[in-house]
């Protein structure tokens, strides 16, 4: 069987090379991305800012919330905002765990530094920059390289700080903090060994009494670094546990004390990590799409050869093997060239990621054996299940197909396949009415998975779909193309099953990229409206190049000329039930008398000064909706740093995009926010006094350097729901498969192309010349173009309308012309240079092809 | 019926010739391994007149059909197709040639297997963005006996109708010289001369001029003259045939 294969392969180059390419990339997606999780894995911060220490001891940043009940008890971790913190107390057993030498506290607040000429200054690659107790400079520990230790009104610098600000010793820099602006003499600068600073973090040192005071802490610490005496990690973290008996404790060592010292890296590198298990199961459930229709395709171009075989006496399950050798055949001659084109390729994304910003330059490429084992199973599996898939067709190959001709096209869609199509179909369609039930964002989640589903549908049903719409699309190109367009038009219609294959992968290619980029579009542009709707304001205040505005800000807009009404707001979450399993929700602290003057929130019941008694919150009509709240009902929830609470619903609001579902007030929630720090400033102006405020505030931002004086329209451009943020992920997911478009185009294009050399040949005999051929075959493609965007764009517009409909509890929905317009574009480029290769080939048939060899 | 070029035809069949082929030398390959086959052919084939070529497998019969119809370059020589020397001729040129002037019949794959037989036969008038002449169509489609076979796809036709399909679309265009390779070979015996029949009464009514390859001695009888092919020069020829001195002459050929 393996010699039959092997000379089965000889006889069809371009089906095997079809399947090795596929398998190839299959190979090369998954062992990318299997190494870029491992690397992801394995990557820590750079520098240790806890280096010195021999453990790190915090409380659990997550909330640990019992779910389910009875048999199905579970216990799930949900982020907290604001992480909780070791009471003095803690701190003080710390202190006394025997073979303890020594522990230093720190808890890290916001302090920037301004530059020489007044301007706010980042921290390295638009990292934090935080304050920290001169005792803390000892955990990493940074040495003075030059002046002394900081008194009271004295900094120390990192010496990457005071270089980018022009700062020196003995000079004055100002510092903002939550405290506002303030100026500190410099006292003295100091470095880690060997560097300027941390990377991806600014650091300025205060003196332990003025730290206190700018962190506002309460005599709470974030971290105790332990420094042992003789004693190893696992000791005193053995020991810490024992002596503290706290439940949500972390005693940190090792990678993990690295990580808990750069938060924001750790998070980037882990948030960048996830981008690609979805990306490797995307690739992989597109492989099999592309290896089937490859070898199907070989299947049917053999039709004749395989019946022949039938004929002579093969059982169908000898062909089978066959075929599902010559696949594994493929597939594992795939695997090298996959595997080298995956060391670069991996590379190479991370270095794109790098560049942009999505991840940290922490993230590192580490190359071990296991992706690569992961990946070669993988894709043989995918191999396997690919060729079993096309095996179903052997079966109805009959012997009699041998003696004829011309194989007159088969029923495109089997029985089988329109019921497997029908689970996906009638699953996508159940789900789009429940998430115009549910509502909010969730409801706008769950319209990806719709979207999937019916992808699957549709290529299920592909040359089902292909047959219904070649007709008319057909048409279109056959009145517009001439001859050629006539040609292409028939050769569409009797080629059903070429057609569709093409079709789909389009398909797939218009439906993710119009939901995934017209989706987020949508989202920001209902984000951005309601919000302008919202905001009654003529003057939003709103950091720049820092993480929030000091507490005083809002008291100087308050003292503006001709302001009228002024309200901060300052994010924060709250976790609650989501259908039925806690999730982590949008929640804004607001001062409910001040906020009532400068947003119309669009409430519908209940008033937003009842938001004034403790407990009691706002919240959004969607999630009002979809738990069946009433003004007076209660619920439970998780403040920002885990306290739990029964929360009483006071008002139900309509305009929650930009904001959150549940609005609490500032006073009842301030206890639980470590630092006062506000997103924006509203301000309204006093009937007719607008251009005094617009001066008045102009002057503002000489107190407050940090502050930016922008209007309704960008404050309100610059908000975006949690669920458009992250686009690189989409984008990534979006090129994977623009890859196995192409290649699935170009293989059935090949396969096409061989199989037609005779019809080429016959046309080119008649008359037709170079360029008739050329069309032909641009305009079979351009059909196959229509076919799947049509159908994508369908399926996208159930998504968006969908997701639309979530929010708004309306479906109207708008494509933005251009964004639209760009993708067919690209998508029809993409299948027109596919088509390129498989034209220039078809033009090597010979006009007498057709005739006798001599 | 006849049209008034075809009138002209006839009415001075030997004084014109609708194919020449001069001193026409065709090799492959180059030194000691160079295969001539064709060595210094030279043919007249008058308008209206219906020639089969046979000869033993590669006597040159195919190599003389490609270069006649364009389809191959001879070494030496020249090819006419009427007054137009076509040896010489560039690709593009050949292929508006190809349309216009000259008409083909294989042994199979005559048909694009997705358009019908009307839209076959229309196929090289769509390629010229020509309109083609009604009635003449229809008198071709109901010469070929396919009146009701239009709509038909190749696939759903039998071999004889193909070849009819085939025919006729060689016809409609009113070319000057049909080609024709071995185009009863696919068939069964009384389908090969329903064909053979078609098209000996095309070249008596309309005076369209045929050249057939064949080995089939039975095939060559319909033919008003046959040319013997051996070793790539032009041995013999034979006025009239019948099929059996046609076997008579090839088996002495060897064949």
């Amino acid at each position: 069987m393996l010699r039959l294969a092997l000379t089965g392969i000889r006889q069809h180059r371009y089906g095997f090379i079809g399947a090795l390419c596929a398998a190839a990339m299959a190979a090369m997606l998954i062992a990318a991305c299997g190494i870029l999780v491992e690397s992801g894995l394995r990557s820590t911060p750079e520098e240790d800012r806890f280096g010195a220490t021999t453990a790190v001891v915090r409380m659990d940043p997550d909330v640990v919330i019992r779910t389910g009940s009875g048999q199905n008890v579970d216990h799930e971790s949900y982020p907290l905002d604001q992480p909780p913190r070791l009471t003095e107390r803690q701190v003080r057993q710390v202190r006394e765990v025997p073979g303890v030498r020594r522990v230093v506290t720190d808890t890290p607040f916001y302090a920037q530094a301004l530059t020489k000429d007044g301007t706010a200054q980042p921290g390295p690659d638009d990292g934090v920059t935080e304050g920290h107790a001169w005792e803390a400079a000892a955990l990493t520990p940074f040495t003075l390289t030059s002046g002394k230790a900081p008194g009271p009104d004295e900094v120390v610098l990192d010496a990457g700080t005071a270089a980018r600000g022009g700062h020196r010793v003995g000079g004055e820099v100002r510092v903002v903090t939550a405290q506002g602006a303030a100026a500190y003499r410099i006292s003295g600068i100091a470095a880690p060994r060997g560097r300027d600073g941390l990377p991806d973090q600014a650091s300025l040192f205060f003196a332990a009494e003025t730290a206190q005071r700018l962190a506002d802490t309460g005599g709470k610490a974030a971290y105790a670094g332990v420094f042992a005496g003789g004693i190893s990690a696992d000791a005193v973290e053995r020991r810490v546990r024992e002596a503290l008996d706290v439940p949500h404790l972390d005693v940190l060592t090792g990678d993990a004390r690295a990580k808990a010292g750069a938060p924001e890296t750790t998070e980037e590198l882990a948030a960048t990590t996830l981008l690609f298990g979805p990306m490797a199961g995307i690739g992989g459930f597109l492989a099999v799409f592309v290896l089937g229709g490859t070898i199907a395709l070989g299947v049917l171009q053999r039709t004749q050869e395989i019946a022949l075989l039938r004929a002579v006496g093969s059982t169908s399950w000898q062909v089978r093997r066959m075929v599902a050798a010559e696949t594994l055949l493929a597939a594992a001659a795939g695997l090298l060239p996959g595997f080298l084109l995956a060391v670069p390729l991996s590379g190479l994304i991370l270095d794109r990621l790098r560049e942009g910003g999505t991840a940290p330059d922490a993230y590192e490429l580490h190359l071990g054996p296991l992706p690569f084992l992961l990946a070669a199973a993988a894709t043989l599996l995918l191999a396997l299940v690919a060729a079993l898939a096309a095996a179903g067709r052997i079966s109805r190959i009959r012997p009699a197909d041998a003696l004829r001709e011309a194989v007159s096209p088969r029923r495109p869609v089997t029985v089988t396949r329109v019921l497997l199509a029908l689970l996906p179909l009638g699953g996508g369609i159940a789900l789009f009415f429940a998430t115009q039930h549910i509502g909010g964002e969730v409801g706008v989640a769950f319209q990806y998975l719709i979207v999937l589903l019916l992808m699957g549908a549709a290529a299920l049903l592909g040359p089902l779909l292909a047959r219904l719409l070649e007709p008319p699309l057909g048409a279109l190109v056959s009145a517009l193309g001439g001859v050629t367009g006539w040609l292409a038009h028939a050769n569409s219609r009797f080629s059903v099953r070429r057609v569709a294959s093409m079709a789909s992968a389009l398909m797939l290619t218009v439906a993710m990229a119009c939901t995934v980029l017209l989706v987020t579009g949508s989202l920001n542009r209902i984000t951005a409206e309601q919000t302008e709707r919202r905001t009654r304001a003529d003057l939003v205040l709103l950091p720049q190049d820092s993480p929030g505005l000091p507490g005083d800000v809002a008291e100087a807009a308050r003292g503006l000329d001709g302001a009228e009404a002024v309200a901060a707001t300052r994010s924060t979450t709250v976790i609650s039930d989501v259908l039925g399993t806690p999730d982590v929700l949008g929640a804004q602290a607001l001062d409910p008398a001040a906020a009532g003057k400068v947003m119309d929130l669009g409430l519908r019941e209940g008033s937003l000064r009842s938001l004034e008694r403790d407990g009691t919150a706002a919240v959004s009509r969607t999630y009002a909706d979809q738990r069946g709240f009433e003004v007076g009902d209660r619920f439970r929830g998780w403040l920002g740093d885990g306290t739990k609470v029964t929360l009483t619903v006071g008002a139900v609001f309509d305009r929650p995009l930009g904001l959150g579902d549940i609005l609490l007030s500032e006073s009842y929630l301030r206890p639980h926010l470590h630092e006062d720090l506000a997103d924006s400033v509203l301000v309204r102006a006093a009937p007719g006094q607008d251009e005094r405020l617009r001066a008045a505030a102009a002057a503002l931002v000489k107190d407050h350097p940090t502050v930016e004086v922008t209007g309704v329209g960008e404050y309100a451009d610059g908000l975006r729901t949690s669920l458009a943020r992250n686009t690189t992920g989409t984008y990534l997911v979006l090129s994977v498969l623009v890859l196995f478009t192409a290649v699935s185009m170009i293989n059935g294009l090949l396969m096409g192309t061989a199989e037609r050399a005779k019809e080429v040949s016959l046309l080119r005999l008649l008359g037709a010349g170079r360029r008739h051929i050329t069309a032909m075959l641009y305009l079979e493609t351009l059909i196959a173009v229509l076919i799947g965007a049509a159908t994508g764009t369908a399926i996208a517009v159930t998504g968006l309308a969908g997701a639309n409909g979530a929010l708004t509890g309306s479906t109207d929905f708008s494509i933005p012309p251009l964004g639209y317009s760009l993708i067919l574009a690209g998508v029809a480029a993409l299948a027109l240079i596919s088509t390129a290769l498989p034209a220039a080939l078809a033009l090597r048939n010979r006009p007498d092809g057709v005739l006798p060899s001599v | 019926m006849t049209l008034p070029d075809q009138e002209a035809r006839r009415s001075a069949p030997l004084t014109r010739s609708a194919l020449r082929l001069n001193q026409v030398t065709r090799s492959y390959g180059h030194g000691n391994g160079t295969v001539h086959a064709l060595r210094s052919v030279s043919v007249s084939l008058p308008a209206g007149s219906f020639t089969s070529v046979m000869g033993p497998s590669g006597s040159g019969k195919s190599t003389l059909l490609r270069c006649a119809a364009g389809l191959d370059r001879p070494t030496s020589g020249q090819v006419f197709l009427g007054d137009t020397d076509i040896s010489g001729m560039r690709e593009r040129k050949l292929t508006i040639l190809r349309r216009e002037r000259i008409g083909f019949v294989f042994q199979s794959f005559n048909l694009v297997p997705s358009l019908t037989a009307r839209e076959n036969i229309l196929l090289p008038f769509r390629l010229a963005g020509r309109r083609p002449d009604r009635d003449w169509m229809r008198d071709v489609i109901a010469r070929t006996g396919l009146t009701d076979r239009l709509r038909h796809r190749p696939a759903e036709l039998s071999g004889g109708q193909q070849q009819r399909v085939a025919v006729a679309r060689a016809l409609v265009t009113r070319p000057e010289v049909i080609f024709a390779d071995e185009p009863t070979g696919a068939l069964d015996l009384s389908s090969g001369q329903e064909v053979l029949k078609l098209l000996r009464e095309v070249v008596d009514t309309t005076g369209q001029t045929l050249v057939m390859v064949t080995h089939d001695p039975q095939a060559a009888s319909y033919a008003d003259q046959v040319l013997f092919l051996a070793d790539g020069t032009v041995v013999d020829a034979m006025d009239r045939p019948s099929a059996q001195r046609v076997s008579e002459r090839m088996s002495r050929l060897g064949s």
